[in-house]
């Protein structure tokens, strides 16, 4: 960071919304509760009252080209005892979506892309899609007890819409199982859509408000097509 | 309204409320006390040991000059006074009428157990089967439903917890006089002709159990701040040892918690609870004193707020020659250490490195509750509130807060023509008592107890004891002395009899106490002609230690012998120097009680500082007095006009003053008040004199609110906290600096909403409601950067240009601005009064401030009686708080100048003049003061106002020419006799 000599205006702090209470970034103290709290504080430099002291001194651009808004957890230990109700992790969710969209760390941002595109994170067609998901159901209908075991796909007016999380679907099928054994013993009335089933929201994690609103409106959409009251959502 | 005895009444009997209802007593009223909880004293009873000295003091509050009218031990045990009344367990309900005539119905809740009646035997206690946690500890410890309220107060009977008795009557059966009545049915009633109301509620604490950071009520150590006092309390519950709640193992490192339940918007608290800070060093102070060597004691904290006169030194104190650490961090929460019960803390430290530390205990320092509201009486006309009950204070703004409350309400009296009993109020002597005047004829009222099965064959030995005493002894039984059948007949053998001194051979002193003040009543016999001896209460005893117990009462009455000391007349006006705002007020305040007031003025002008202060409402405020003082033909106003002499003792003393015509004038006064005021200091830090554009915080709050100022270009300003002060030679906190830079800051905002205004501090000192300043400013975007003693910012003049350079310690990076001004926060100096301090021979602290008699309990007097201090003179005060010091010293200066003459007490003492040598050495040990030469008589003499009668003179004087009277050589030889 280079030599302070004044004070920027910062898009981050007008952008984030302002929570719990209507505090803005400049009510900061620096008393440290934050920094005390976050179980993250002097790994690879991270520091939460570091990053709200740099929104206040107008120092977006330093910000935003770090890391250190990508290691953050969101777990929102520090906002629950700031004593100025600062809005730390919106902060660190608006400097992400901030960042140009190439700079997202890792593969976050492709899978927004492919999101958007394909209707899931991993991009995976239709007809994959539920050939897995079949696959996995007929593994299941094979073990004691659960021989009557279908896979309810776009069922209209059950009673609660399944999304999946991707990771689910793509390696770990196995975990899958859990969940419908508790479903099928429990007589629930579910129902998985056969697209957009994507139940993990990179749009949210990478601080991109246009793709989060997206993802969560085709949600609501197949929730509305197939008039289900309740949403089961992984992430 | 005549002249009978006007009744005032005080809601509350805390500091605040003891001082208040000290300060009418003084003054010749009736006072009434109400307290809600059981027993009087408020916070301080839990509490030993206060700031700075770590001693209790409480007794400072006790009168000095009319010391008969009121027990002279510790007030932590009880507050006796003959002209105060005391109600505990008692509220208001409600108060109507008009001033002067107020009518309040009041509220009891029965004790449950009779005072009257009430031994202190013990016995219900003992019995009761139910044990809950004991309140008075915080809890810690157990307690029974029936209990003493505050263990260290005997004096007040055994009280009934009704929240936890179950009512099941064994202590009723147990009680041997009958005291226990299971009855707890609020009773209500009125209270007429009430003059005036003081409400003096006080602030409750923070409960921080409705934080679930802390973990109170999971970790046994983690405790609050009042608790922390009970554990070291030799009162406590681990009788003084610093030991852990969970295990009772030795503490061997300790953190407090600054702010919790303060500075915190999350809750409703945008308020600094003002005392906690200090609070907390006396705390690690204590604990070190009990702690071994390698102990570790850690202050957690934002802002270490030392904002009192001598309070930073004491920091600087605790962390160079104590060890107390200091970490500024606010910590997030504890957490579970390795050890069982052990406390783990995370923090970052001062180079941004992230520290994880285990304790054995944590003290939370909790501050001021918040949301709590006055009552609707408290508005009604003819109550007044003290500042206590507004908000948390510390010991002398409570005093200092309950002495203008009280000052208020006697001004008001004083106009609605209401006056208390008598300017020469009727004070039957004591110690002239008719008495003396007579040999010694001594009965003994032996009491035949109506309880102890026995008492008859131990008082047949004691009898048959005493009548082998020599001289003539009058002895008589009497059944149950505590009872009114048992009383009745006392009287009736001293009415009829022709004893004229009086022995009780009864149980605990504290029952007969009230009952003899009614003696002095119905008949000739004083307390001071009264001893008691106990004889039932304790461990089974012999008849000969009974004995010799009887014998010394015996033989310290017939020693006593009567007072001449003469009374000393009062001069009915006052002398006030200095016409800043501290003097005005005082000034104003006497002459409202129609007391004749001088007011000397060194300048052509009144108002002191008056002339530098801009914000509106306190100009006027001062102004308003100004005005008024003006225009009071009791107050002659001299300006341009110097002290030269002043001599004399309290109540009486003479003064010359010099005009600047070089003419004199003597004045006589029985009060002298010094409001000689203070300036704004001057400084060489940081380039001070190197640049027209860096300026005091004084001249930079001309500048922003000038006129021309909005016409000014301003992109950035930068302002220095602490330029000069806060370390030596100059170590102490101004006070007025952080509130008026903030004040400052904000007006820039205001003008130049663009500009940028930096703040470079080491503690923002915006205690009490002032945190919203604090809080405002940085909603506005005022930048604060903190910086310690070694990390100070540079201030570098270039090219003619400034240029201010520093570190922002959060991000660990340089900071380098360039203002357009630089405001340096220079901090306050006491006016140069070195003469005047001659003169009065008062004391000042190396700072040059006017030293109080004590700091905390008598923080207006001076070491000399009638001799009074306000203001800037005494300690850094912002304007407002100067001018209530002003009122609180005439409230102070009342005690005297209410009098016609000052009369002397029991305990005094006294000068054989015939065998003086003129030594002097009385007058130089002598810690009141009260000795001085009378050089018209050739003779060293007592003033009879100061004097407390400690004996210290007599113990130096080489030839036995100084005596205390009742301590003379051949009666305390008696009594030692006796005792052997």
């Amino acid at each position: 960071m280079d030599t302070i000599t004044s004070i920027k205006s910062s898009e981050i702090k007008q952008k984030a919304p302002l929570r719990p209470i209507e505090s803005l970034t400049d009510m900061c103290m620096a008393c440290g509760t934050c920094s005390a709290g976050c179980p993250l504080t002097g790994i690879e430099g991270f520091d939460p009252r570091k990053i709200v002291r740099m929104v206040l001194m107008g120092m977006d651009k330093e910000l935003i080209e770090s890391k250190l808004p990508w290691l953050c957890t969101m777990c929102g230990k520090c906002e629950y005892a700031c004593p100025m109700g600062i809005n730390i992790v919106s902060i660190i969710r608006t400097a992400r979506g901030m960042v140009k969209r190439e700079n997202v760390p890792g593969m976050i941002h492709k899978g927004v892309e492919l999101c958007l595109k394909t209707g899931n994170n991993i991009g995976l067609p239709k007809e994959d899609f539920i050939f897995i998901i079949e696959d996995v159901g007929e593994e299941l209908a094979g073990e004691s007890g659960f021989s009557d075991f279908k896979i309810p796909f776009d069922k209209n007016g059950a009673n609660l819409l399944h999304t999946l999380h991707n990771k689910l679907v793509n390696t770990q099928n196995e975990d899958l199982k859990h969940w419908w054994k508790i479903f099928h013993i429990a007589k629930e009335d579910w129902t998985i859509p056969s697209q957009n089933w994507e139940g993990v929201n990179w749009g949210l994690f990478s601080g991109d408000d246009e793709a989060m609103k997206c993802f969560v409106g085709r949600i609501v959409e197949n929730m509305e097509k197939l008039e289900i009251a309740n949403l089961m959502y992984p992430e | 309204m005549g002249n009978k005895i006007a009744k005032i009444l005080v809601v509350g009997a805390g500091i605040s409320g003891i001082r208040a209802a000290l300060d009418f007593a003084d003054i010749g009223y009736q006072v009434c006390v109400v307290e809600k909880s059981p027993a009087v004293g408020g916070i301080l009873l839990q509490l030993d040991r206060q700031f700075p000295n770590n001693h209790c003091g409480m007794c400072r509050m006790l009168p000095m000059i009319d010391r008969d009218v009121c027990s002279q031990f510790c007030l932590r045990r009880g507050l006796f006074h003959d002209s105060i009344s005391v109600h505990t367990s008692t509220e208001v309900v409600s108060i109507e009428g008009n001033p002067g005539q107020l009518k309040v119905v009041l509220s009891r809740q029965p004790r449950g157990v009779d005072s009257e009646l009430c031994n202190f035997c013990g016995k219900c206690e003992e019995v009761c089967p139910v044990s809950v946690p004991d309140t008075f500890n915080e809890g810690l410890g157990e307690r029974k439903a029936i209990c003493l309220p505050v263990p260290h107060q005997t004096s007040g009977p055994y009280s009934i917890d009704w929240a936890s008795c179950t009512k099941c009557g064994e202590c009723e059966k147990a009680c041997p006089t009958g005291a226990v009545k299971l009855d707890n049915e609020h009773e209500t009633f009125d209270m007429e002709d009430v003059a005036a109301v003081i409400i003096a509620t006080g602030t409750k604490l923070f409960n921080p159990d409705s934080v679930d950071l802390y973990g109170c009520g999971e970790f046994p150590n983690v405790v609050t701040s009042t608790a922390f006092e009970r554990i070291i309390s030799s009162s406590g519950p681990f009788k003084g040892s610093l030991v852990r709640p969970s295990d009772g193992r030795e503490v061997k490192k300790v953190a407090w918690l600054q702010c919790v339940g303060s500075r915190n918007l999350m809750i409703g608290a945008d308020y600094c609870s003002s005392a906690c800070c200090m609070f907390a060093i006396k705390e690690a102070l204590l604990a070190r004193e009990k702690m071994s060597k390698d102990a570790e004691t850690v202050i957690f904290y934002m802002d270490m707020r030392t904002f009192g006169r001598d309070f930073q030194r004491y920091r600087d104190r605790a962390e160079k020659e104590s060890g107390v650490r200091f970490v500024r961090c606010r910590v997030h929460s504890i957490e579970p250490g390795e050890n069982p019960d052990d406390l783990r803390l995370k923090y970052v430290d001062s180079s941004r490195k992230t520290v994880e530390e285990d304790f054995d205990m944590i003290v939370l320092s909790t501050g001021k509750e918040p949301g709590r509201k006055l009552p609707d009486y408290a508005s009604h006309e003819g109550v007044f509130v003290a500042d206590s009950a507004k908000g948390l204070k510390d010991i002398s703004g409570s005093v200092i807060g309950a002495e203008v409350a009280a000052g208020r309400a006697s001004r008001m009296l004083k106009n609605l023509g209401i006056m208390p009993a008598d300017k020469d109020k009727d004070q039957k002597s004591a110690g002239q008592s008719k008495a003396f005047e007579e040999r010694p004829r001594v009965q003994v009222v032996l009491c035949e107890c109506g309880v102890i099965s026995d008492a008859g064959s131990l008082l047949d030995g004691i009898e048959s004891e005493l009548e082998k005493f020599p001289g003539r002894l009058d002895i008589v039984r009497v059944k149950s002395l505590c009872r009114k059948e048992g009383w009745d007949k006392v009287k009736q053998i001293i009415r009829d009899g022709s004893a004229n001194r009086l022995v009780f051979a009864a149980c605990n002193k504290n029952v007969l106490g009230p009952k003899i003040k009614e003696l002095e009543e119905d008949t000739e016999i004083f307390d001071s002609i009264v001893e008691s001896a106990d004889i039932y209460s304790g461990d089974e005893r012999s008849i000969d230690s009974l004995i010799k117990d009887l014998d010394m009462a015996v033989s310290r009455l017939r020693s006593r012998r009567a007072l001449f000391e003469h009374s000393q007349p009062v001069t009915g006006s006052a002398l006030v120097i200095g016409g800043g705002p501290a003097g005005l007020s005082a000034a104003l305040a006497l002459a409202d009680h129609k007391i004749d007031v001088f007011l000397v003025e060194k300048s052509e002008t009144l108002g002191g500082n008056l002339k530098y202060i801009i914000d509106k409402e306190l100009r006027q405020s001062i102004e308003e007095i100004l005005n008024k003082v003006e225009g009071n033909p009791r107050i002659k106003i001299h300006k341009e006009a110097e002290l030269i002499t002043s001599s004399g003792i309290s109540g009486n003393f003479t003064s010359k003053i010099q005009m600047k015509t070089g003419e004199q004038k003597t004045i006589l006064h029985g009060v002298t008040i010094l409001a000689t005021g203070g300036t704004a200091a001057e400084t060489d830090s940081y380039s001070m004199d190197d640049h027209e554009r860096i300026v005091s915080l004084f001249e930079m709050e001309k500048l922003v609110n000038d006129a021309s100022f909005s016409g000014q270009a301003v992109k950035s300003i930068v302002m220095i906290q602490c330029a000069g002060t806060r370390e030596e030679p100059r170590n102490y906190c101004s006070r007025v600096c952080c509130i008026k830079s903030l004040n400052n800051a904000l007006k820039i905002k205001q003008i130049h909403p663009d500009a940028e205004v930096y703040i470079f501090y080491r503690d923002i000192m915006t205690y009490g409601d002032s945190e919203r300043i604090y809080t405002e400013a940085r909603k506005k975007g005022i930048v604060f950067i903190p910086f310690d003693i070694d990390t100070k910012p540079e201030v570098l003049v270039e090219s003619g240009g400034l240029l201010v350079k520093g570190i922002d310690p959060v991000l660990g990076v340089p900071v380098e601005l360039k203002p357009d001004w630089l405001s340096l926060a220079v901090g306050v100096v006491p006016n140069f009064i070195k003469d005047l301090v001659k003169i009065f021979g008062i004391e000042t602290t190396q700072d040059g401030f006017i030293k109080e008699a004590d700091s905390k309990w008598r923080p207006v007097d001076t070491g000399q009686e009638g001799i009074f201090v306000c203001g800037l003179a005494r300690a850094p005060a912002r304007a407002d708080e100067a001018m209530k010091e002003g009122e609180a010293a005439a409230q102070r200066a009342l005690r005297i100048l209410s009098k016609n003459e000052i009369i002397p007490q029991r305990l005094l003492a006294r000068v054989r003049h015939s065998i003086c040598s003129m030594c002097s050495l009385c007058i130089e040990v002598c810690p009141f003061n009260a000795r001085y030469i009378d050089t018209a008589e050739g003779k060293i003499m007592v003033d009879i106002a100061s004097c407390q009668g400690c004996g210290t003179c007599a113990a130096i004087c080489p030839n036995s020419a100084t005596l205390i009277v009742d301590f003379e050589d051949d009666g305390i030889m008696n009594v030692i006799e006796a005792a052997l």
